[in-house]
């Protein structure tokens, strides 16, 4: 009799054990396969996370150096050719238009008053694998860009990508390329110009922003700044087809 | 009977403890939780848009510190230099729009649709939009466009495509269908970007709009038409 006990208990236990370990299993196997319809699928530990990001900052802080070396050199560049001008003040007014061309252009860091703007996907639901909204409609940020310029938006940057008349807004696999440039939600497009204007035409009612948040489920934001940093295009532009003629 | 009845509880109510457990772990330990994927799959993303800028970088630092090697060196007169100058004012000109140009290159005639509506449509499913020609220019600028006018608006920096009503305005400027929009660039590259079968091109053609390209060994685009005005934006030597 007690025998016969002491097996059922043990094999109770035994029972518990088992169901719990497969329970577990299915828990983590549906918790680390829900999302594998999408391209950024599944779960990854805290620490490679981390690790990531430390690697990225590492490349920012790269190109920050690097950027600002550029800088140095062209200073100096100027310096020694403003001296070469020193007496010519036909050359001189030239020296200043270029410098006016190359901010127009965009081939210069610049900063002003104006506004930025925050887009990002819509919160992700658990369990459901979810393509990234703004990357699979980027006509809105081209949308955005024109009516930025519409607004009187003098210089225009997305995710720190400089528009010029030489930037494509593109859909490059997963990403959005901007400048040959990939870049990923959230997108951060800041705006030089007059903050209330931008700040109007941007989020009128039915306008592109209202149409963002209400249309497509995005997050948006709208901050007026005093001071908006947009960096250069720091790309090399040639021109192999086009000629200047007079 | 009963005690195999019992055993299927016991099966049921462990199964459930194990998920619950499973979810409590994965949920509440912040030393070695885990974050979505997606977070590394936007960080190589990022990562290699760094090192892509850093390349760039990299290729203007050089050139920058030839033409400064050049001047420190005293190897070029003060004349050369000045010729630099004026070599530097014509190159930044040109890369601002603010010149005429000529190449070869594309042109695109854009029209409202001329076919008969069906009784679903509505009018503004033949007619161009601003939106229609920003998508035409961002494309011709992936194919590598090098200057783009639209009604012989140059096409730079702050050019907006702005419908009001009937007509549209280009860099401030009021014009109305159709359109003609001029490109320099490859001509076969920009072409089958315009006519590839499944491309916007073929879109807006089978809205039945009129939408036609043809390839010129020599294309004009016309410098940028108004001055060059600044009022919100500095460079950082201003700033101080």
């Amino acid at each position: 009799m007690i025998n016969n006990k002491k097996r059922r208990i043990s094999g109770y236990i035994l029972i518990f054990i088992l169901t719990l370990a497969i329970g577990f299993l299915i828990a983590l196997q549906i918790k680390t396969t829900a999302q594998t319809g999408s391209y950024a699928g599944g779960m990854i530990s805290l620490a490679q996370a981390q690790a990531s990001a430390a690697e990225l900052n590492q490349l920012k802080d790269e190109k920050e150096s690097l950027l600002k070396e550029l800088n140095d050199l062209e200073a100096k560049v100027k310096e020694y050719e403003s001296e070469a001008t020193n007496e010519d003040t036909v050359l001189q007014e030239k020296q200043q238009e270029i410098d006016r061309y190359k901010m127009a252009a965009g081939v210069t860091d610049v900063t002003g008053k104006g506004v930025v703007v925050k887009i990002d996907d819509p919160e992700a639901q658990p369990g459901v694998a979810q393509d990234s909204v703004i990357t699979y409609n980027y006509e809105l940020l081209l949308v955005l860009v024109n009516k930025i310029r519409e607004a009187g938006g003098e210089a225009i940057s997305i995710n720190d990508q400089r528009i010029t008349a030489y930037t494509e807004i593109s859909l490059a696999g997963n990403n959005i390329n901007i400048n040959g440039v990939p870049t990923a939600p959230p997108y951060e497009v800041k705006a030089i110009g007059n903050p209330s204007t931008l700040e109007s035409t941007l989020s009128i009612r039915y306008g592109i922003l209202y149409s963002m948040q209400n249309e497509y489920g995005l997050k948006v934001t709208l901050t007026q700044e005093e001071k908006v940093d947009i960096p250069r295009y720091s790309g090399v532009i040639t021109f192999d087809y086009a000629e200047t003629v007079e | 009977m009963n005690s195999k009845a019992k055993v299927i509880g016991i099966f049921i109510f462990c199964f459930v403890l194990g998920t619950c457990l499973a979810v409590q772990t994965k949920n509440t330990d912040s030393e070695h939780a885990f974050v979505s994927a997606k977070v590394l799959a936007d960080n190589e993303v990022s990562m290699a848009a760094e090192k892509e800028e850093i390349a760039r970088i990299q290729e203007l630092i050089n050139e920058t510190q030839h033409t400064l090697s050049l001047y420190e060196d005293e190897r070029i007169s003060q004349s050369e230099i000045i010729e630099q100058v004026e070599a530097n004012y014509n190159d930044t000109k040109l890369l601002a729009g603010f010149t005429q140009v000529q190449g070869p290159g594309i042109t695109i005639f854009l029209d409202d649709g001329v076919r008969d509506l069906y009784e679903w449509e509505n009018a503004n499913d033949i007619i161009v939009h601003d939106l229609d020609i920003m998508i035409i220019i961002n494309e011709l600028i992936k194919s590598g466009a090098e200057a783009i006018s639209i009604n012989g608006e140059r096409y730079i920096p702050s050019t907006e495509v702005s419908c009001s009503g009937h007509t549209v305005k280009i860099n401030g400027r009021t014009h109305a269908r159709p359109f003609y929009i001029n490109a320099v660039g490859d001509p076969s590259m920009l072409h089958s970007a315009m006519t590839i079968p499944g491309g916007y091109g073929s879109l807006l053609l089978q809205y039945g709009l009129i939408f036609n390209v043809e390839k010129f060994d020599s294309v004009i685009v016309p410098a940028y038409k108004g001055s060059l005005t600044i009022n919100y934006m500095m460079t950082k030597e201003e700033v101080q």
